[in-house]
């Protein structure tokens, strides 16, 4: 086939336009390879058709282009890029700008392209700010929440050892209640004598089983050396019931010595240790 | 280019201003340097927008197809081949076959499961009615200054997706006609744009 009906047959044309078979467009390929005026004719419908698209342009919206390089970027290009890109560095390095990475170019266009990543870049950063503001006011409140906590658990504590301390001290009274209600329980006031007209103790006698108890009211401290003893009268005579604590602290009621069928109780001073009949002077006393 | 708005012109003023050769192009689209796939993009994303909205006469369409273009542009530009036809005609028939899948997927879908070419192509024409009426959209219809004979070719072929054969059905006359007019109107299309 001759150039001039090749090219007045249309095959150009919907080569250009797609519209040709294979076996058409391999013909086309087999023509402009071996005719000059085929190729020329070729060249200019392209063009044709490229200038008549481009008079039709309509601009696409502007965010499309950063969606586009931000699909391509996720994944082709640094399989691909590094390698082949080099070549083209070295050879136009000096004369064009340096080759850049796909997802630069993305960046460049959501930054050049699209206001609304710089509102929402704006938008952001206000908010990791008033973020980080909040961030430190916690952090600040909760040091503060740590100490207070800190300092409740130290009330806590001290809250739970007088707690242990009343609860020892209740069970205490509880058992010296339970004591004191036993029928046979009889209690016995000792008053002061003329060397201390206000001293003063309760003696809690179990008439049955000759168990006895002292409470200390009021006695003046035992000086040096001497030391107050405890006395049962029986028959007239007096009978030795145990020691009070140099201290004269006996802690509330107070088991002293058994003596059964005693029908008074006296407390004596005596030098420390105690004696076997009393010699010094009698403090208090009271009868059963 | 001439409808961008006003906020991004600044913008576009301050990025540098390369241009390219179309050997330079494609030597940089081969080493898939970003910034020529950019400038593809800047260059090109108009016409075939445009091509594709005269296609599918649907602008959210036009713009998820579009992105399909650019994507299958970059994927596949090694297979591009500058011996058989400008970096444009390549691109833009990137495009069209899209479209025309589109299409042809969406005919498919609405019923016409009939795989007889007639019937498809009457299905695309039943779709595409208003692939003769988009004026509507606003379009400025170059192809309008065309004489009717020529204005049909290119609607049909080239924005309608059919292949010669089926215009030819379509149309009721010989293929040969279908040949020869498309050859008329693309000559009638070079003196219009000169």
């Amino acid at each position: 086939m001759d150039s001039k009906t090749f090219i007045e047959s249309g095959a150009l044309e919907a080569y250009v336009m797609g519209l040709a078979t294979e076996q058409e467009a391999k013909l086309v390929m087999e023509m402009a390879a071996q005719y000059a005026e085929v190729k020329t004719e070729l060249l200019a419908i392209e063009d044709a058709m490229r200038v008549f698209d481009g008079k039709n342009a309509v601009t696409p919206p502007v965010e499309l282009k950063a969606k586009i390089l931000a699909r391509i970027g996720s994944s082709e290009f640094r399989v691909s890029g590094s390698a082949s890109s080099s070549t083209v560095g070295n050879a136009e390095s000096e004369t064009q700008p340096k080759v850049r990475r796909l997802n630069d170019a993305a960046n460049a266009a959501v930054a050049k392209q699209s206001p609304f990543f710089k509102y929402a870049a704006a938008v952001a950063l206000l908010l990791l700010i008033v973020s980080a503001y909040y961030n430190y006011s916690l952090s600040n409140k909760l040091d503060e929440t740590t100490k207070q906590v800190a300092e409740i658990q130290a009330q806590n504590d001290q809250l739970n050892s007088t707690m242990a301390s009343a609860d020892s001290s209740v069970k205490k009274m509880i058992a010296e209640i339970m004591l004191l209600k036993t029928p046979a329980m009889k209690s016995v006031e000792l008053k002061g004598m003329e060397v201390a007209p206000e001293a003063k103790a309760m003696v809690y006698a179990n008439t049955q089983s000759g168990e006895v108890y002292l409470e200390l009211v009021n006695l003046p401290p035992a000086p040096d050396g001497m030391q107050y003893q405890f006395w049962g009268i029986v028959d007239g005579k007096p009978v030795d019931a145990g020691m009070i604590p140099l201290d004269g602290n006996l802690s509330g009621i107070h088991p002293m010595k058994t003596v059964t069928n005693s029908t008074a109780y006296a407390i004596s001073l005596e030098p420390k240790g105690g004696s076997q009949q009393p010699q010094g002077k009698i403090y208090v006393l009271g009868n059963v | 280019m001439a409808k961008k708005p006003a906020n991004s012109l600044f913008l576009y003023e301050l990025a540098p201003a390369i241009k390219y050769s179309e050997e330079q192009l494609t030597e940089r689209l081969r080493a898939q340097d970003a910034d020529a796939f950019s400038y593809l993009y800047d260059n090109y994303s108009g016409a075939l927008y445009g091509t594709l909205i005269r296609m599918v006469n649907d602008e959210e369409v036009a713009q998820d197809l579009l992105q399909e273009t650019f994507v299958k542009i970059w994927k596949s530009y090694s297979s591009y081949n500058a011996e058989k036809g400008r970096l444009y005609t390549w691109m833009v028939n990137i495009a069209r076959n899209l479209a025309i899948d589109h299409k042809r997927s969406r005919a498919f879908k609405s019923g016409e499961k009939n795989q007889d070419i007639d019937k498809s192509v009457s299905a695309i024409n039943r779709s595409q009615k208003t692939v003769f009426n988009i004026d509507r959209i606003g379009l400025k219809e170059l192809v309008q200054k065309l004489k009717p004979e020529s204005q049909e070719m290119i609607n049909l072929l080239y924005y309608g997706g059919y292949t010669q054969e089926e215009a030819a059905k379509e149309l009721g006359m010989p293929l040969g006609t279908v040949k020869t007019r498309t050859r008329t109107a693309l000559i009638e299309l070079r003196k219009l744009i000169d």
